[in-house]
């Protein structure tokens, strides 16, 4: 019930393009424009469930008039104490949901449906034929909206139209599973084309298409490897560490090409989203991995925390990695396991920091003495997989296994 | 070395000619996807529905006049309707588990109401009687409507509907499913009258798929197609799942867990919101269900039922709704008597809005005038013969009262208990 399949949200997502794409090409207008693709966005939150395109529409509402505060107050020698009252704001829904899960999860789906039937009988009606669902895609909106008000109080936005914000917030190809988009991103192509239509058309078709082989033939088949964690005591070690192998693929494919899906289609739309993936598996190091993984996240986070707590400055830059990769960590879940993971990857950062700097790498490597390099990194990401995935009481359980002690 | 996707354009711009470059380019691509998508659906057709597995069909005999062209609930196609044979007299029955006769408190062993209908009118004009039976387990009033449309376009000689009070007017769930949204969707929206409960239920995808799987059967068929992948993946696959029967020795699952082991919505809603008690019995939970079916007010499962009645009475097949007995000591109580006089009211008010000589809508509840009816708990029988005399007689009389000169009587029913 809780499971929900993101590929109905892109399968919508491209069935509603087929209609909105012509419109929006042949509409230059760039307040319909904008509305349109807002609106678009709402549709597709309001199929999964009307409450979560309620809590959205409240949630950017909320965004945008923080926004307006924080630009407000710019000037102002309070500013920063207005700027940690709206990240504040805007985090709290999100870290709730993390800490307090399951309460979170009923009261979201009790109180947005009777928000919704408040509205009117028969929304709540559809609403109640909907999937029981966790606030799907509501790390991917925090960040967008932490990103803007962070940006607004560094002077780079000036106050933003409640259209632009809508826009911002509802960007359909973006509303699920990022990647987290900045304002800028958007801003301009909107406006006027970034590249000719062809072309547009022509690079998100093959990213689309891209999205669709990594989902459905390199991740689908594997898919099956996330049961291991429930099948401990029935597999050989050997069997173990083969489907751990299969699940690092899996979580790569699965994610990446839902990446490319919504990079795709945001192509389509004109607009030159950066990529989120750069081939993490083929690289050799922990900071160069972390640098290509998930990259709009890692970005959001460089900026945001690992910049502003000295990671410029050599005798800082251990704290700033060490905070980066926690906040990375427990975006995922604040929990035992995701602070184990936390731990775990600050600590093969720091250490590939600490080796680099004694040992400068070589500029260049052939592609033989980079493979053993390539491999060992793979392993070493895959053995913190569990800890994505996992609850606390597993963790002993599904280490053990996986050394041969059950 | 490919890194990104200008790579990849600048090695189709080397290699195949700029493919995907020029409008023409593109159309050729989205030609080829289609021929792709035919040539998987030809060379590599899915593997057909077992029919004879569905729930009503596994217990059927090879030539029982009786078909239930329900397939699986999750299956996007809907249903499997064999095409009329103009050497019977079809009938199109839809209904949920009220239109089963439950025999035993065991569960798992039923008689069916239209079969025994059936027992008793083997033939109408001359012709055998062949049912096509559209038993929606857990079927709401949407899906009783999707069920309809399907049962209006295969043109039967008679459309039965049986509507349960539970349910009718009751948006606590307007629908269970809704994989019947793409399949009907066809049916449906050539009448604007559909448009919008189409826009309020049915996904852009769901559009799509329709339309797509109208012509390619790999997209009509990609239920089975996922079916045979993950049979085909779970037998390469090396590792070795817990067995149903260590799984069954895990404790119940609670919070989160509880919530996803639910496979629909609804049962979500009855936990957290409920109407009685959770420890009440099925029947109290069935009286508070059937007192908030009657409540007043719009209702959207009263538009879906409203339409209903209003495409069986465009379509000229004679057809007949009638509202599920429930059980009379129920009604003992004034509020559950309440309840249902307000239901069969609201009922009548929409038949009234709907007249037509082919359509009959029968809003009297039949417990109020059959006597002899048993039942399990509030809605399901476990002795129907009152009802399915009854019904016999209704069908005759209606398909008399559409046209007078159909030969339709039923026979005497049989005297064993």
């Amino acid at each position: 019930m809780l499971n929900f399949n993101s590929f109905q949200y892109f399968a919508n997502l491209f069935a509603g393009l087929a209609v909105v794409l012509p419109i929006y090409h042949l509409v230059k207008n760039v307040l319909a424009r904008r509305l349109l693709l807002g609106f678009g966005g709402l549709y597709l939150l309001w199929l999964i469930a009307p409450r979560l395109a309620l809590f959205y529409l409240i949630f950017w509402i909320l965004v945008g008039l923080m926004q307006r505060l924080v630009v407000a107050t710019a000037e102002r020698r309070y500013a920063t104490w207005v700027l940690a009252f709206s990240i504040v704001t805007v985090l709290a829904p999100m870290v709730i949901w993390k800490v307090w899960t399951e309460g979170f999860v009923v009261d979201f789906n009790l109180w947005g449906d009777s928000a919704v039937r408040a509205i009117t009988g028969k929304w709540g009606a559809i609403d109640l034929t909907r999937d029981i669902i966790l606030p799907l895609g509501l790390s991917f909106s925090t960040f967008r909206g932490l990103d803007l008000l962070i940006k607004s109080y560094l002077g780079a936005l000036d106050n933003l139209r409640p259209d632009e914000v809508f826009f911002y917030g509802f960007f359909p190809p973006v509303q699920l599973i990022g990647p987290v988009i900045q304002y800028t991103e958007i801003r301009d192509a909107v406006k006027t084309p970034r590249t000719d239509l062809r072309t547009d058309l022509r690079e998100g078709l093959l990213l689309i298409a891209s999205g669709l082989f990594k989902v459905f033939v390199l991740s689908y088949p594997l898919q099956s490897s996330s049961n291991m964690f429930s099948a401990l005591k029935q597999n050989s070690v050997p069997i173990l560490w083969l489907e751990l192998l299969m699940f690092t693929l899996y979580f790569f494919f699965n994610f990446a090409g839902y990446s490319d899906l919504a990079i795709g289609a945001s192509r389509l739309l004109g607009f030159d989203v950066g990529r989120n993936f750069n081939w993490p598996y083929a690289k050799t190091n922990p900071q160069s991995f972390w640098n290509s993984w998930h990259m709009s996240l890692t970005g959001f986070f460089q900026r945001s925390v690992f910049v502003p707590f000295g990671g410029m400055r050599e005798h800082t830059q251990y704290r700033a990695i060490f905070l980066t990769i926690m906040a990375i960590a427990l975006w995922h879940d604040i929990s035992i396991p995701l602070v184990i993971f936390g731990l775990y990857h600050a600590a093969g950062l720091m250490g590939h920091r600490y080796v680099k700097s004694k040992r400068p790498p070589r500029a260049s490597e052939p592609f033989l003495r980079r493979l053993p390099k390539m491999a060992l990194l793979v392993g070493f990401f895959g053995l913190s997989l569990p800890l994505v995935a996992i609850s606390t009481s597993q963790i002993v359980p599904v280490y053990s296994a996986l050394v041969g002690v059950k | 070395m490919i890194r990104n996707v200008k790579d990849v354009t600048a090695l189709l711009d080397r290699r195949f000619g700029s493919a995907g470059a020029r409008p023409l380019s593109l159309v050729r691509i989205l030609v080829w996807v289609g021929v792709g998508l035919y040539l998987i659906g030809s060379l590599a057709p899915a593997r057909p529905v077992d029919m004879s597995k569905t729930h009503y069909n596994a217990g059927r005999t090879a030539n029982s006049p009786i078909f239930d062209p329900l397939l699986n609930q999750n299956d996007p196609r809907g249903w499997m309707v064999h095409k009329k044979d103009p050497s019977k007299f079809t009938i199109a029955w839809v209904g949920t588990s009220t239109m089963q006769n439950v025999r035993s408190a065991t569960a798992g062993y039923y008689s069916f109401i239209p079969a025994d209908v059936r027992a008793r009118i083997p033939k109408i004009d001359g012709k055998s009687v062949h049912i096509n039976m559209y038993l929606l387990e857990g079927g709401r009033s949407m899906d009783v409507y999707n069920a309809v449309s399907s049962a209006i376009a295969s043109k039967p000689d008679l459309i039965m509907v049986d509507l349960n009070p539970l349910w009718v007017f009751n948006d606590r769930a307007v629908q269970e499913w809704d994989a019947l949204n793409g399949p009907a969707l066809g049916h449906m929206v050539e009448d604007p009258a559909n448009w919008p409960l189409l826009a309020a239920l049915d996904s852009p995808s769901d559009v799509a798929l329709a339309l797509g799987g109208t012509h390619l059967s790999s997209l009509r068929d990609r239920w089975s197609y996922a079916q045979q992948l993950h049979d085909a993946m779970a037998n390469l696959s090396p590792l070795k799942l817990p067995s149903a029967a260590s799984l069954a020795k895990q404790p119940p699952p609670t919070g989160l867990a509880l919530i996803n082991a639910w496979s629909t919505s609804l049962g979500f809603w009855n936990y957290y919101r409920p109407l009685v008690p959770s420890n009440a019995s099925v029947g109290t939970q069935q009286e508070a269900l059937m007192r908030e079916d009657a409540a007043p007010g719009p209702a959207m499962s009263a538009d879906i039922t409203s339409t209903m009645l209003g495409a069986l009475a465009k379509s000229k097949i004679p057809s007949v709704a009638y509202l599920s007995p429930v059980d009379p000591s129920a009604l003992v109580n004034p509020a559950n008597d309440a309840a249902m006089g307000r239901i069969e009211s609201r009922l009548k008010q929409l038949a009234d809005q709907h007249r037509s000589p082919n359509l009959l809508v029968q809003p009297q509840s039949a417990e109020r005038f059959l006597s002899g009816l048993t039942f399990k708990d509030l809605a399901h029988m476990t002795n129907s013969k009152p009802m399915v005399d009854y019904l016999a007689g209704l069908v005759c009389s209606h398909l008399t009262a559409v046209n007078p000169a159909t030969e339709c009587s039923p026979k005497p029913r049989a005297s064993t208990p």
